[in-house]
């Protein structure tokens, strides 16, 4: 008798036991459903977050990349507008030396015009005779060089 | 289009399918894009200061110190000056012009902004684009497509000639010709009066005076 009661008490101890644990492990389950379910609104947050950085990411890269293009073309402008400069600078600067070869011409057939007049007014005959044609023949090279500079240079 | 493919692929295989297709749709744009950036970039403007005033043609870098154009872009000159796209002047150092044909080589010390690649042969039908600097203006691109090549002995150029349909001008003169990849396929020298076709020295052309170095100096000013 004694040893019967001492039987249902352990089945009832394991049935009780068997409940407990199964208590347990509902609530073990739902406490896990719930934390997933909070994982994965983070997740789902994140990706938000994430999509909205990506976005005005992709549009200021847009923007960046209009200025880079609008930047790049105002470069090549300026650069243009540098090269045709120059290629005046240069024109200015071999129209001044060519210039400056017609005035040397010039300069040279002055001096032997002078030369020439000084010599009549001396009466110096024979200086005339030896050197003239060659003085005033250096105001035909001016000439002739003026005729080229206006040619090349209008 | 290698590289745009490879792109494509390593894009399709790494990304999330939407963003790859996104990412694939705008390669070959991107692509072409890059090539005429660099080749606007590596195209040059060549001023030549001669005896009887000033003149300008185009050209590109065959290497980062060597350039390219036409010998007669070159002739004359007491002073020769390169501008490149980002506003650099760059005076040549050396040049040389090759004894048979309408080619010049140049020299500089300052390392010039990009490099053209050289291509090859191209079939007659083909689109090609010219470079250059018409008029000494700003930088032109001119679409064309390869009518043929003929023989270029009626033009004093060894080899072959090509005749573009491209609408060249005086300044566009040692601009290189190149194909959709953006590679060199020629250089312009002149316009066929007869038929206003553009006239361009075949890449095979340059190459071999490369590699035979057989070049002569500049012919003095007037003599050209």
């Amino acid at each position: 008798m004694h040893s019967l009661w001492r039987r249902i008490a352990v089945v009832v101890l394991v049935l009780a036991l068997l409940a407990g644990a199964g208590v347990l492990a509902l609530a073990v389950k739902a406490n896990h459903d719930r934390a997933e379910d909070w994982r994965q609104r983070a997740i789902a947050t994140q990706a938000n977050r994430l999509a909205g950085k990506l976005r005005a990411t992709r549009s200021a890269l847009q923007r960046s990349e209009g200025d880079v293009s609008s930047l790049t073309q105002r470069q090549r402008e300026l650069a243009n507008e540098k090269a045709r400069v120059e290629d005046e600078r240069r024109q200015l600067q071999a129209q001044q030396a060519a210039l400056v070869s017609v005035a040397s011409g010039f300069i040279d057939c002055s001096d032997g015009l002078f030369a020439v007049l000084d010599a009549v007014l001396d009466e110096n005959w024979n200086w005339v005779s030896i050197y003239g044609r060659d003085r005033i023949s250096s105001c035909a090279d001016a000439n002739s060089s003026l005729d080229s500079y206006r040619a090349r240079f209008g | 289009m290698r590289v745009a493919w490879c792109a494509t692929a390593v894009a399709t295989a790494l990304l999330d399918p939407d963003v790859a297709n996104e990412v694939a749709a705008r390669i070959p744009t991107l692509a072409r894009d890059s090539a005429e950036r660099k080749a606007r970039r590596g195209t040059l403007r060549v001023r030549n200061t001669a005896c009887d005033g000033v003149s300008t043609g185009s050209g590109f870098a065959l290497d980062p110190h060597t350039l390219v154009t036409n010998r007669h872009v070159l002739a004359g000159a007491s002073l020769l000056e390169v501008s490149t796209w980002d506003g650099r002047t760059i005076r040549v150092d050396s040049a040389s012009v090759s004894r048979l044909g309408d080619l010049g080589i140049a020299t500089v010390d300052t390392e010039l902004p990009q490099v053209l690649p050289l291509g090859g042969v191209v079939a007659a039908g083909s689109s090609l684009t010219v470079f250059g600097f018409p008029l000494g203006g700003e930088l032109r691109l001119l679409p064309g497509t390869l009518v043929d090549e003929v023989s270029g002995a009626p033009f004093d150029i060894p080899g072959r000639v090509m005749r573009l349909t491209a609408a060249v001008q005086p300044g566009n003169s040692g601009g290189p010709v190149l194909d959709a990849n953006g590679k060199v396929v020629g250089v312009v020298f002149a316009i066929e009066l007869k038929t206003r076709l553009a006239l361009a020295i075949p890449v095979a052309t340059l190459r071999h005076l490369v590699t035979t170095r057989d070049l002569a100096p500049l012919p003095p000013c007037g003599s050209e």
